[in-house]
Protein backbone atom coordinates (compact mmCIF):
# COMPACT_ATOMS: atom_id res chain seq x y z
CA UNK A 1 0.00 0.00 0.00
CA UNK A 2 1.88 3.11 -0.88
CA UNK A 3 -1.00 5.46 0.56
CA UNK A 4 0.92 5.46 3.97
CA UNK A 5 4.07 7.51 2.20
CA UNK A 6 1.94 9.80 -0.04
CA UNK A 7 -0.07 10.84 3.36
CA UNK A 8 3.34 11.53 5.23
CA UNK A 9 4.39 13.71 2.87
CA UNK A 10 1.13 15.29 2.54
CA UNK A 11 1.33 15.94 6.70
CA UNK A 12 4.76 17.47 6.49
CA UNK A 13 4.10 19.32 3.37
CA UNK A 14 1.28 21.44 5.88
CA UNK A 15 3.37 21.29 8.76
CA UNK A 16 6.43 22.64 7.73
CA UNK A 17 8.34 18.75 8.15
CA UNK A 18 6.56 17.95 11.72
CA UNK A 19 3.91 15.97 10.53
CA UNK A 20 0.83 15.75 12.26
CA UNK A 21 0.12 14.34 15.92
CA UNK A 22 -1.20 10.70 16.97
CA UNK A 23 -4.77 12.12 17.35
CA UNK A 24 -5.27 13.94 13.96
CA UNK A 25 -4.01 10.53 12.50
CA UNK A 26 -6.92 8.58 13.94
CA UNK A 27 -9.14 11.68 12.98
CA UNK A 28 -8.36 10.99 9.37
CA UNK A 29 -7.99 6.90 9.85
CA UNK A 30 -11.54 7.33 10.79
CA UNK A 31 -12.75 9.78 8.11
CA UNK A 32 -11.29 7.39 5.47
CA UNK A 33 -12.91 4.71 7.08
CA UNK A 34 -16.09 5.96 6.61
CA UNK A 35 -15.61 7.99 3.03
CA UNK A 36 -14.97 4.08 1.87
CA UNK A 37 -17.76 3.02 2.89
CA UNK A 38 -19.53 5.79 1.44
CA UNK A 39 -18.16 5.30 -1.70
CA UNK A 40 -19.54 1.35 -0.77
CA UNK A 41 -23.04 2.76 0.09
CA UNK A 42 -23.48 4.53 -3.05
CA UNK A 43 -26.93 6.05 -4.82
CA UNK A 44 -27.50 2.75 -6.42
CA UNK A 45 -27.70 1.01 -3.23
CA UNK A 46 -29.60 3.73 -1.47
CA UNK A 47 -32.05 3.63 -4.19
CA UNK A 48 -32.20 -0.35 -4.52
CA UNK A 49 -32.73 -0.33 -0.34
CA UNK A 50 -35.58 2.35 -0.84
CA UNK A 51 -37.21 0.94 -3.55
CA UNK A 52 -35.84 -2.32 -4.38
CA UNK A 53 -34.31 -3.78 -7.38
CA UNK A 54 -36.74 -5.95 -9.32
CA UNK A 55 -34.76 -9.75 -10.43
CA UNK A 56 -36.03 -12.25 -12.53
CA UNK A 57 -35.23 -15.28 -10.44
CA UNK A 58 -34.25 -18.84 -11.70
CA UNK A 59 -37.55 -20.23 -10.80
CA UNK A 60 -38.98 -18.12 -13.45
CA UNK A 61 -40.78 -15.86 -11.29
CA UNK A 62 -40.12 -11.88 -11.03
CA UNK A 63 -39.63 -10.63 -7.45
CA UNK A 64 -38.48 -7.16 -6.00
CA UNK A 65 -35.39 -7.28 -3.61
CA UNK A 66 -34.86 -4.76 -0.78
CA UNK A 67 -31.47 -5.20 0.41
CA UNK A 68 -30.96 -4.92 4.07
CA UNK A 69 -27.68 -4.99 6.31
CA UNK A 70 -28.46 -8.17 9.09
CA UNK A 71 -24.49 -8.29 10.41
CA UNK A 72 -21.26 -6.53 10.56
CA UNK A 73 -18.60 -8.71 12.06
CA UNK A 74 -15.47 -6.17 11.33
CA UNK A 75 -12.06 -5.33 12.83
CA UNK A 76 -11.29 -1.93 12.71
CA UNK A 77 -7.19 -1.15 13.23
CA UNK A 78 -7.05 1.49 14.92
CA UNK A 79 -3.14 1.67 14.78
CA UNK B 1 1.54 -57.54 30.40
CA UNK B 2 3.23 -54.33 31.25
CA UNK B 3 0.67 -52.64 29.26
CA UNK B 4 -1.12 -50.67 31.98
CA UNK B 5 -4.88 -51.97 32.88
CA UNK B 6 -6.45 -49.57 30.89
CA UNK B 7 -5.38 -50.10 27.33
CA UNK B 8 -5.42 -54.62 27.74
CA UNK B 9 -8.87 -54.64 27.90
CA UNK B 10 -9.83 -54.33 24.22
CA UNK B 11 -12.52 -51.75 23.51
CA UNK B 12 -15.69 -52.04 21.75
CA UNK B 13 -16.76 -48.81 19.62
CA UNK B 14 -19.80 -50.59 18.38
CA UNK B 15 -21.62 -50.74 21.49
CA UNK B 16 -24.62 -49.06 21.00
CA UNK B 17 -25.85 -46.09 24.37
CA UNK B 18 -28.26 -48.14 26.69
CA UNK B 19 -31.84 -47.25 25.60
CA UNK B 20 -32.31 -44.99 28.51
CA UNK B 21 -29.92 -42.65 27.43
CA UNK B 22 -31.14 -42.99 23.68
CA UNK B 23 -33.28 -39.90 22.51
CA UNK B 24 -34.34 -41.17 19.56
CA UNK B 25 -34.31 -44.45 17.60
CA UNK B 26 -31.03 -44.53 15.58
CA UNK B 27 -32.25 -41.56 13.10
CA UNK B 28 -30.13 -39.84 10.87
CA UNK B 29 -30.07 -36.46 10.58
CA UNK B 30 -32.63 -35.11 8.12
CA UNK B 31 -33.60 -31.88 6.23
CA UNK B 32 -36.50 -29.38 7.81
CA UNK B 33 -40.06 -30.50 7.00
CA UNK B 34 -40.96 -29.28 3.12
CA UNK B 35 -44.29 -28.22 1.89
CA UNK B 36 -46.45 -30.55 0.55
CA UNK B 37 -46.52 -30.98 -3.43
CA UNK B 38 -49.92 -29.66 -3.57
CA UNK B 39 -49.51 -27.04 -1.49
CA UNK B 40 -46.62 -25.79 -4.13
CA UNK B 41 -48.25 -26.94 -6.96
CA UNK B 42 -51.51 -24.60 -6.03
CA UNK B 43 -49.22 -21.70 -4.93
CA UNK B 44 -46.89 -21.36 -8.50
CA UNK B 45 -49.96 -21.55 -10.57
CA UNK B 46 -51.97 -18.15 -8.71
CA UNK B 47 -48.11 -16.68 -9.08
CA UNK B 48 -47.90 -17.29 -12.86
CA UNK B 49 -51.49 -15.73 -13.29
CA UNK B 50 -50.80 -12.95 -11.54
CA UNK B 51 -53.88 -12.61 -10.22
CA UNK B 52 -54.20 -11.05 -6.99
CA UNK B 53 -56.77 -12.49 -5.01
CA UNK B 54 -59.09 -10.03 -3.06
CA UNK B 55 -57.48 -8.84 0.51
CA UNK B 56 -59.20 -11.14 3.03
CA UNK B 57 -61.54 -9.53 5.49
CA UNK B 58 -60.38 -12.02 8.54
CA UNK B 59 -56.71 -12.27 8.93
CA UNK B 60 -55.50 -16.13 7.97
CA UNK B 61 -53.69 -18.24 9.84
CA UNK B 62 -50.04 -18.72 8.46
CA UNK B 63 -49.10 -20.83 6.64
CA UNK B 64 -47.40 -24.34 8.52
CA UNK B 65 -45.70 -27.92 7.35
CA UNK B 66 -46.10 -30.55 9.00
CA UNK B 67 -44.19 -32.25 11.49
CA UNK B 68 -40.34 -34.00 10.43
CA UNK B 69 -39.14 -36.69 12.97
CA UNK B 70 -37.97 -34.28 15.20
CA UNK B 71 -41.11 -32.53 16.15
CA UNK B 72 -39.90 -29.45 13.79
CA UNK B 73 -42.50 -27.75 12.55
CA UNK B 74 -41.87 -24.13 9.85
CA UNK B 75 -44.27 -21.35 10.40
CA UNK B 76 -44.41 -18.94 7.72
CA UNK B 77 -45.14 -15.33 7.68
CA UNK B 78 -47.90 -15.66 4.76
CA UNK B 79 -51.17 -18.00 5.20
CA UNK B 80 -50.07 -19.26 1.61
CA UNK B 81 -46.68 -21.40 1.23
CA UNK B 82 -43.87 -20.18 0.04
CA UNK B 83 -43.63 -19.92 -3.72
CA UNK B 84 -40.05 -21.28 -3.60
CA UNK B 85 -38.91 -24.09 -0.65
CA UNK B 86 -34.67 -24.07 -0.16
CA UNK B 87 -35.66 -26.96 2.12
CA UNK B 88 -37.07 -29.08 -0.49
CA UNK B 89 -32.78 -29.04 -2.09
CA UNK B 90 -31.26 -29.85 1.15
CA UNK B 91 -29.46 -33.26 0.85
CA UNK B 92 -28.10 -35.33 3.46
CA UNK B 93 -24.47 -33.72 2.31
CA UNK B 94 -25.56 -30.19 2.90
CA UNK B 95 -26.72 -30.93 6.61
CA UNK B 96 -23.60 -33.13 7.42
CA UNK B 97 -19.64 -33.24 7.36
CA UNK B 98 -19.47 -37.16 6.47
CA UNK B 99 -16.60 -37.21 4.56
CA UNK B 100 -16.64 -39.02 1.38
CA UNK B 101 -20.36 -38.74 1.07
CA UNK B 102 -20.22 -35.25 -0.84
CA UNK B 103 -21.19 -35.48 -4.37
CA UNK B 104 -18.77 -34.33 -7.37
CA UNK B 105 -20.12 -30.18 -6.86
CA UNK B 106 -21.25 -29.38 -11.03
CA UNK B 107 -19.03 -26.88 -11.79
CA UNK B 108 -20.35 -23.08 -11.61
CA UNK B 109 -22.30 -21.88 -14.28
CA UNK B 110 -19.74 -19.49 -15.13
CA UNK B 111 -17.83 -22.03 -16.71
CA UNK B 112 -17.96 -20.32 -20.51
CA UNK B 113 -16.97 -24.05 -22.67
CA UNK B 114 -20.94 -25.80 -22.59
CA UNK B 115 -19.11 -29.55 -22.65
CA UNK B 116 -17.76 -30.99 -19.64
CA UNK B 117 -14.05 -30.26 -19.96
CA UNK B 118 -11.90 -32.58 -20.17
CA UNK B 119 -9.25 -34.51 -17.01
CA UNK B 120 -6.29 -33.13 -19.38
CA UNK B 121 -7.51 -29.59 -19.94
CA UNK B 122 -6.71 -27.44 -21.71
CA UNK B 123 -5.77 -30.66 -23.74
CA UNK B 124 -8.52 -32.99 -25.60
CA UNK B 125 -6.87 -36.09 -24.07
CA UNK B 126 -3.68 -37.78 -22.78
CA UNK B 127 -1.60 -38.05 -25.70
CA UNK B 128 -2.03 -34.30 -26.61
CA UNK B 129 -1.11 -33.27 -22.82
CA UNK B 130 1.55 -35.47 -22.77
CA UNK B 131 3.14 -34.10 -26.42
CA UNK B 132 2.51 -30.52 -24.95
CA UNK B 133 4.44 -31.30 -21.50
CA UNK B 134 7.31 -32.96 -23.34
CA UNK B 135 7.14 -29.93 -26.03
CA UNK B 136 7.02 -27.28 -23.51
CA UNK B 137 8.58 -28.77 -20.51
CA UNK B 138 11.56 -30.54 -21.84
CA UNK B 139 13.93 -27.80 -21.82
CA UNK B 140 15.09 -25.59 -25.11
CA UNK B 141 17.70 -28.27 -26.49
CA UNK B 142 17.10 -31.44 -27.77
CA UNK B 143 18.64 -34.01 -25.92
CA UNK B 144 19.16 -38.28 -25.98
CA UNK B 145 17.07 -38.00 -22.97
CA UNK B 146 14.57 -36.00 -24.24
CA UNK B 147 14.59 -38.31 -27.44
CA UNK B 148 13.92 -40.84 -25.18
CA UNK B 149 10.87 -39.60 -23.69
CA UNK B 150 9.48 -38.67 -27.27
CA UNK B 151 9.94 -42.33 -28.09
CA UNK B 152 7.99 -43.72 -25.13
CA UNK B 153 5.06 -40.98 -25.40
CA UNK B 154 4.37 -42.44 -28.90
CA UNK B 155 4.98 -45.70 -28.61
CA UNK B 156 2.83 -46.01 -25.81
CA UNK B 157 0.18 -48.35 -26.63
CA UNK B 158 -2.45 -46.61 -25.57
CA UNK B 159 -1.16 -43.72 -27.98
CA UNK B 160 -4.02 -41.78 -29.64
CA UNK B 161 -2.49 -40.63 -32.48
CA UNK B 162 -6.20 -39.50 -34.13
CA UNK B 163 -6.99 -37.64 -30.77
CA UNK B 164 -3.43 -35.89 -31.37
CA UNK B 165 -4.46 -34.61 -34.90
CA UNK B 166 -7.71 -33.48 -34.01
CA UNK B 167 -5.93 -31.47 -31.62
CA UNK B 168 -5.87 -27.28 -32.10
CA UNK B 169 -2.48 -27.18 -30.75
CA UNK B 170 -2.36 -23.30 -31.73
CA UNK B 171 -5.32 -21.89 -29.77
CA UNK B 172 -4.23 -24.38 -26.91
CA UNK B 173 -0.38 -22.76 -26.75
CA UNK B 174 -2.15 -19.55 -26.76
CA UNK B 175 -4.41 -19.79 -24.07
CA UNK B 176 -1.22 -21.53 -22.18
CA UNK B 177 0.59 -18.53 -22.52
CA UNK B 178 -2.25 -15.98 -21.64
CA UNK B 179 -2.06 -14.71 -18.28
CA UNK B 180 -5.33 -13.33 -16.96
CA UNK B 181 -4.04 -10.31 -15.00
CA UNK B 182 -1.72 -8.62 -17.88
CA UNK B 183 -4.12 -9.07 -20.63
CA UNK B 184 -4.66 -5.55 -21.99
CA UNK B 185 -5.80 -3.76 -19.18
CA UNK B 186 -5.59 -3.85 -15.68
CA UNK B 187 -7.93 -6.06 -14.51
CA UNK B 188 -9.06 -4.16 -11.99
CA UNK B 189 -10.62 -1.33 -14.22
CA UNK B 190 -11.54 -4.24 -16.61
CA UNK B 191 -15.58 -3.29 -16.36
CA UNK B 192 -17.09 -7.25 -17.01
CA UNK B 193 -15.06 -7.95 -14.24
CA UNK B 194 -17.15 -5.84 -11.98
CA UNK B 195 -14.28 -3.62 -10.28
CA UNK B 196 -14.25 -0.02 -10.15
CA UNK B 197 -11.24 2.05 -8.49
CA UNK B 198 -12.66 5.62 -6.67
CA UNK B 199 -10.55 8.57 -5.50
CA UNK B 200 -11.44 8.60 -1.68
CA UNK B 201 -10.46 11.88 -0.51
CA UNK B 202 -10.97 13.28 3.33
CA UNK B 203 -10.42 16.84 5.11
CA UNK B 204 -7.55 16.68 7.32
CA UNK B 205 -7.32 19.65 10.04
CA UNK B 206 -4.09 21.44 10.76
CA UNK B 207 -4.21 23.08 13.78
CA UNK B 208 -3.50 26.84 14.72
CA UNK B 209 0.21 26.18 15.26
CA UNK B 210 1.04 24.82 11.60
CA UNK B 211 2.15 26.99 8.82
CA UNK B 212 -1.23 26.31 6.93
CA UNK B 213 -3.86 25.99 9.61
CA UNK B 214 -7.31 25.27 8.43
CA UNK B 215 -8.75 22.46 6.69
CA UNK B 216 -6.81 20.90 3.79
CA UNK B 217 -8.73 18.20 1.30
CA UNK B 218 -6.48 14.72 1.03
CA UNK B 219 -7.30 12.82 -2.02
CA UNK B 220 -4.90 10.22 -3.79
CA UNK B 221 -7.04 7.37 -1.70
CA UNK B 222 -7.81 4.70 -4.20
CA UNK B 223 -10.26 2.44 -3.45
CA UNK B 224 -11.04 -0.78 -5.32
CA UNK B 225 -14.62 -2.18 -4.90
CA UNK B 226 -17.70 -3.55 -6.26
CA UNK B 227 -21.04 -2.15 -7.12
CA UNK B 228 -23.08 -3.94 -4.27
CA UNK B 229 -26.25 -4.14 -6.00
CA UNK B 230 -24.26 -5.75 -8.60
CA UNK B 231 -23.20 -8.37 -6.62
CA UNK B 232 -26.69 -8.92 -5.42
CA UNK B 233 -27.79 -9.34 -8.85
CA UNK B 234 -24.95 -11.58 -10.09
CA UNK B 235 -26.09 -13.50 -6.89
CA UNK B 236 -29.42 -14.26 -7.74
CA UNK B 237 -29.13 -14.76 -11.75
CA UNK B 238 -26.93 -17.73 -9.96
CA UNK B 239 -29.12 -21.14 -10.91
CA UNK B 240 -26.62 -23.09 -8.12
CA UNK B 241 -26.98 -21.00 -5.31
CA UNK B 242 -30.72 -19.55 -5.81
CA UNK B 243 -32.04 -23.40 -5.76
CA UNK B 244 -31.05 -22.76 -1.95
CA UNK B 245 -31.54 -19.42 -1.34
CA UNK B 246 -34.23 -18.62 1.29
CA UNK B 247 -36.68 -15.84 -0.50
CA UNK B 248 -39.11 -15.95 2.78
CA UNK B 249 -38.01 -16.36 6.52
CA UNK B 250 -39.71 -18.72 8.67
CA UNK B 251 -40.26 -19.25 12.46
CA UNK B 252 -38.99 -22.89 12.90
CA UNK B 253 -40.97 -24.04 16.07
CA UNK B 254 -40.25 -27.30 18.46
CA UNK B 255 -43.16 -28.74 20.88
CA UNK B 256 -41.67 -30.91 23.23
CA UNK B 257 -43.38 -33.14 25.10
CA UNK B 258 -43.25 -31.69 28.54
CA UNK B 259 -44.04 -27.95 27.46
CA UNK B 260 -47.74 -26.82 26.80
CA UNK B 261 -46.48 -24.01 24.37
CA UNK B 262 -44.07 -24.38 21.15
CA UNK B 263 -40.98 -23.51 21.57
CA UNK B 264 -38.85 -21.28 19.01
CA UNK B 265 -35.96 -22.67 17.48
CA UNK B 266 -32.81 -20.56 16.47
CA UNK B 267 -30.10 -20.98 14.60
CA UNK B 268 -29.93 -19.59 10.88
CA UNK B 269 -30.26 -15.81 9.74
CA UNK B 270 -33.53 -16.42 7.97
CA UNK B 271 -35.64 -18.01 10.52
CA UNK B 272 -34.12 -14.92 13.47
CA UNK B 273 -37.14 -12.69 14.65
CA UNK B 274 -34.71 -9.40 12.95
CA UNK B 275 -35.31 -11.40 9.48
CA UNK B 276 -38.90 -11.98 10.40
CA UNK B 277 -39.61 -8.15 11.52
CA UNK B 278 -37.92 -6.65 8.10
CA UNK B 279 -40.05 -9.32 6.10
CA UNK B 280 -42.77 -8.19 8.10
CA UNK B 281 -42.43 -4.96 7.71
CA UNK B 282 -41.50 -5.14 4.22
CA UNK B 283 -44.75 -6.50 3.49
CA UNK B 284 -46.91 -4.14 5.58
CA UNK B 285 -44.98 -1.05 3.61
CA UNK B 286 -46.56 0.81 0.59
CA UNK B 287 -46.26 -1.12 -2.25
CA UNK B 288 -43.80 0.43 -5.32
CA UNK B 289 -46.36 2.55 -7.70
CA UNK B 290 -48.61 -0.01 -10.34
CA UNK B 291 -45.92 -2.92 -9.05
CA UNK B 292 -47.81 -6.25 -7.89
CA UNK B 293 -44.39 -8.30 -7.54
CA UNK B 294 -43.97 -10.28 -4.70
CA UNK B 295 -41.50 -8.53 -2.65
CA UNK B 296 -38.24 -10.22 -0.26
CA UNK B 297 -35.38 -9.18 2.07
CA UNK B 298 -31.98 -10.02 0.89
CA UNK B 299 -29.93 -10.00 4.20
CA UNK B 300 -26.48 -8.59 3.85
CA UNK B 301 -24.06 -10.26 6.26
CA UNK B 302 -20.85 -7.69 5.98
CA UNK B 303 -17.14 -9.30 7.36
CA UNK B 304 -13.88 -7.80 6.90
CA UNK B 305 -10.57 -9.18 8.28
CA UNK B 306 -6.99 -7.07 7.78
CA UNK B 307 -4.71 -9.84 6.94
CA UNK B 308 -0.71 -9.74 6.60
CA UNK B 309 0.27 -10.93 3.22
CA UNK B 310 3.86 -12.32 3.83
CA UNK B 311 5.63 -13.37 6.84
CA UNK B 312 7.79 -10.55 6.92
CA UNK B 313 7.37 -6.90 5.80
CA UNK B 314 3.99 -5.53 6.65
CA UNK B 315 2.34 -5.80 2.97
CA UNK B 316 -1.41 -6.02 4.28
CA UNK B 317 -4.84 -6.16 2.92
CA UNK B 318 -8.09 -5.20 4.25
CA UNK B 319 -10.97 -6.77 2.13
CA UNK B 320 -14.47 -6.80 3.10
CA UNK B 321 -16.44 -9.91 1.97
CA UNK B 322 -20.04 -9.92 1.60
CA UNK B 323 -22.75 -12.81 2.86
CA UNK B 324 -26.06 -13.42 2.46
CA UNK B 325 -27.69 -14.25 5.21
CA UNK B 326 -30.75 -16.20 2.88
CA UNK B 327 -28.33 -18.92 2.79
CA UNK B 328 -28.00 -21.44 5.45
CA UNK B 329 -24.80 -20.99 7.49
CA UNK B 330 -23.71 -24.84 7.12
CA UNK B 331 -23.79 -23.82 3.59
CA UNK B 332 -21.41 -20.55 3.72
CA UNK B 333 -19.39 -22.04 6.03
CA UNK B 334 -17.90 -24.39 3.59
CA UNK B 335 -14.86 -22.88 1.12
CA UNK B 336 -16.24 -25.49 -1.44
CA UNK B 337 -19.79 -23.38 -1.15
CA UNK B 338 -17.92 -20.08 -2.85
CA UNK B 339 -20.65 -18.42 -1.01
CA UNK B 340 -18.34 -14.98 -0.04
CA UNK B 341 -17.90 -12.16 -1.91
CA UNK B 342 -15.06 -10.11 -2.11
CA UNK B 343 -16.62 -6.33 -2.73
CA UNK B 344 -13.71 -4.47 -1.14
CA UNK B 345 -10.58 -3.78 -0.40
CA UNK B 346 -9.78 -0.84 1.98
CA UNK B 347 -7.18 1.77 2.63
CA UNK B 348 -6.04 2.58 5.67
CA UNK B 349 -4.01 5.80 7.12
CA UNK B 350 -1.03 4.51 8.68
CA UNK B 351 1.64 7.12 10.63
Amino acid sequence: LKLPDSFKDFACQHTGGKGVGRECITHCHRELFQAQWGVLLDDEFLEAYAHGIIIKCCDGIVRRFYPRIFTYSADYPEK
Amino acid sequence: MDLPLAQRRKRRNDVKLPKRYRQFQDVLPEPLPSIPINEVDQSSDSSSHRSIPAPPLEILPPFRTPRNIFGLVRQFFSSNPPSHDPEEAVTLEDISAIPGSRREQPLSNMETTPQAPSLYYPYPNRSSLELGDWYWNGGVQKSQQSFNDLLSIVTNPDFDSAGVLATPWDKINKMLGQNDFEDGNEEWEDEDAGWRKTEVSIQVPFSRTSNHPGVVPYSGVELYHRSLVAVIREKLANTGDDEKFHYEPYQLLWQPGHLQSEVNIQGELYTSPAFMDAHHDLQNSLREPGCDLPRAIVALMFWSDATHLTSFGNARLWPIYLYFGNESKYRRCKPSCHLGNHVAYFQKVTS
